[in-house]
């Protein structure tokens, strides 16, 4: 089997993510599956394609200089900077497991072995999460680009917290607050050397990918990139692309940053407002002329809880909704007077 | 109704196996949705973007795309068209309709083809359509299952 390794480097926000894309229709049109690195130069926003482009806090993007990208897999909007080490695995749909889910996580195991092997305590939670503990460590989408299946994800080595709370449109500043609060308890940075990790998951992916083949690891073509990761005199990376790939990331340029393309389609936002901070983890919030109310949940029980408005019964009734399910913190509040009425009907929206 | 590894595939319709899409020509209309191999290699549905009623799709582009967890695909039209309507109301009021019912409430997009006399390459009817998806069900090595009400 053969595997093209690709690093390339720095690259501007926008080549950070019509490279992948470029090779993802390459892989379709039979160039080799491909495990490409990169880092961004300049920080920036990315979204998945789907999300509505009302979930990014725009203006606080402008103000912030941070570009909007939405790219062609799934997942939430993230802010991405160079402190984070990008990976994406790119094969044809036929060499992966059938079962979307299941591919994904064949996929990501990889990294999970990558991770384990530079020291990180690294697992593969139920929900294809990758974490130490119960915290983040490493974001990922997936999808289907033509007839190739691409995995992306990051090795985070700083994660800037406040910057990653202020992309997010919130509410209101109690819902803002606690995810910024909750993005800090559960989303982490790794110490660990972006080259060694690059080097382990060549090592893993080369022997994933020779599995799924049924075959014994073949040949590997390693082109090096230019710093910070790459080699002071490696030579340009693109000339590893094939000439489809190279017509079509021009192509991509063009779209990744068309307006149009980015807005995306306007669609219905759902009731009551939510985030979420990793697989399992919320925050949900709602607000009436009254008050306002903003729960955190792990698992569907909830952890945090803030209250505005809730006159003087507020440590009560926290005192009350924290630990509880949903159905039973509805349970709990339906007498607790107009605070109880704030929650009654976000916990009545969010069951 | 043929039933293999869980897998449904009805009497009456056309199918393109390679990429899990179902075909009932109505007239010169041809409505489309997933098969249920398609909905379960999916999973759980959380999201669809169908392409615009009215628009022009050439063979092997989308007519949506589906997003299920942190995955998106795209569903592939197997001719040149145009979209006269898409399923949007089934799915606003249940996204996991192609997950229940994939081949009548679960329809994604209803398409004009440019050509309905000729029957692209790849669609396949009765027996040959029954027989491809049965090899397709065994080298994918899958079980079908739906999401319960």
């Amino acid at each position: 089997m053969e595997l093209r390794v690709i690093d390339f480097g720095r690259v501007s926000a926008l080549r950070s993510q019509t490279l992948w894309h470029a090779i993802a229709y390459g892989v379709s049109e039979g160039a080799p599956p491909t495990l490409s690195f990169m880092t961004p130069a300049t920080p920036y926003v990315s979204i998945g394609l789907h999300v509505n482009i009302d979930a990014v806090d725009v203006n606080a993007c402008k103000r912030a200089g941070l570009p909007v990208f939405r790219r062609m897999v799934g997942g939430g909007p993230v802010y991405l900077d160079d402190d984070q080490l990008f990976f994406q695995i790119t094969l044809p749909d036929s060499m992966a497991p059938a079962m979307r889910s299941r591919a994904v996580r064949v996929l990501l195991n990889p990294v999970v072995a990558a991770f384990q092997q530079i020291g990180i305590d690294a697992e593969l939670d139920d929900a294809n999460e990758i974490v130490v503990g119960d915290r983040k460590i490493c974001g990922h989408a997936a999808g289907q680009i033509g007839s190739a299946v691409v995995v992306v994800g990051n090795l985070i080595t700083g994660f800037n917290h406040d910057a990653a709370a202020s992309i997010a449109s919130t509410p209101n500043r109690a819902a803002a607050g606690m995810f910024r609060q909750m993005l800090e308890r559960y989303v982490t940075a790794v110490d660990a050397d972006p080259r060694a990790f690059m080097e382990a998951a060549v090592a893993t992916y080369t022997e994933a990918l020779s599995s799924l083949q049924g075959e014994q690891a073949g040949d590997v073509s390693y082109v090096r990139g230019r710093p910070p990761f790459g080699e002071p005199d490696a030579g340009d990376p693109l000339a590893s692309l094939t000439p489809y790939e190279l017509e079509k990331l021009e192509e991509l340029d063009r779209k990744l940053a068309d307006p149009t393309f980015i807005r995306g389609e306007s669609r219905r936002t759902r009731a009551p407002w939510r985030i979420k901070v990793k697989s399992g983890v919320w925050v949900y919030g709602h607000a009436n002329e009254s008050a306002t109310a903003v729960l955190g949940l792990v698992d569907d029980v909830i952890t945090e809880v803030t209250l505005v408005g809730a006159g003087r019964d507020t440590e009560k009734l926290i005192g009350e909704l924290v630990g509880s399910g949903l159905p039973h913190a509805a349970d709990r509040i339906a007498r607790e007077g107009h605070m109880g009425a704030t929650i009654a009907q976000l916990v009545e929206a969010m069951t | 109704m043929i039933v293999h590894r869980g897998c449904a595939i009805p009497d009456g319709l056309s199918y393109d196996v390679d990429r899990d899409l179902w075909v009932r020509f109505e007239d010169d209309l041809a409505r489309m949705g997933l098969t249920d191999v398609a909905q379960t290699r999916m999973g759980k549905m959380v999201s669809i973007r169908f392409k615009r009623v009215g628009r022009h799709i050439e063979a092997g582009k989308s007519i949506a795309t589906v997003e299920s967890a942190k995955w998106v695909g795209p569903i592939h039209s197997p001719f040149d068209g145009e979209i006269i309507a898409t399923n949007d109301e089934a799915y606003a009021a249940d996204i996991l309709v192609a997950n229940r019912d994939p081949y009548e409430a679960g329809w994604i997009s209803i398409v004009r083809p440019d050509d309905p006399a000729t029957a692209p390459d790849g669609l396949l009817t009765s027996d040959a359509a029954v027989e491809a998806y049965r090899a397709r069900i065994e080298m994918l090595d899958l079980s079908c299952y739906r999401c319960a009400d």
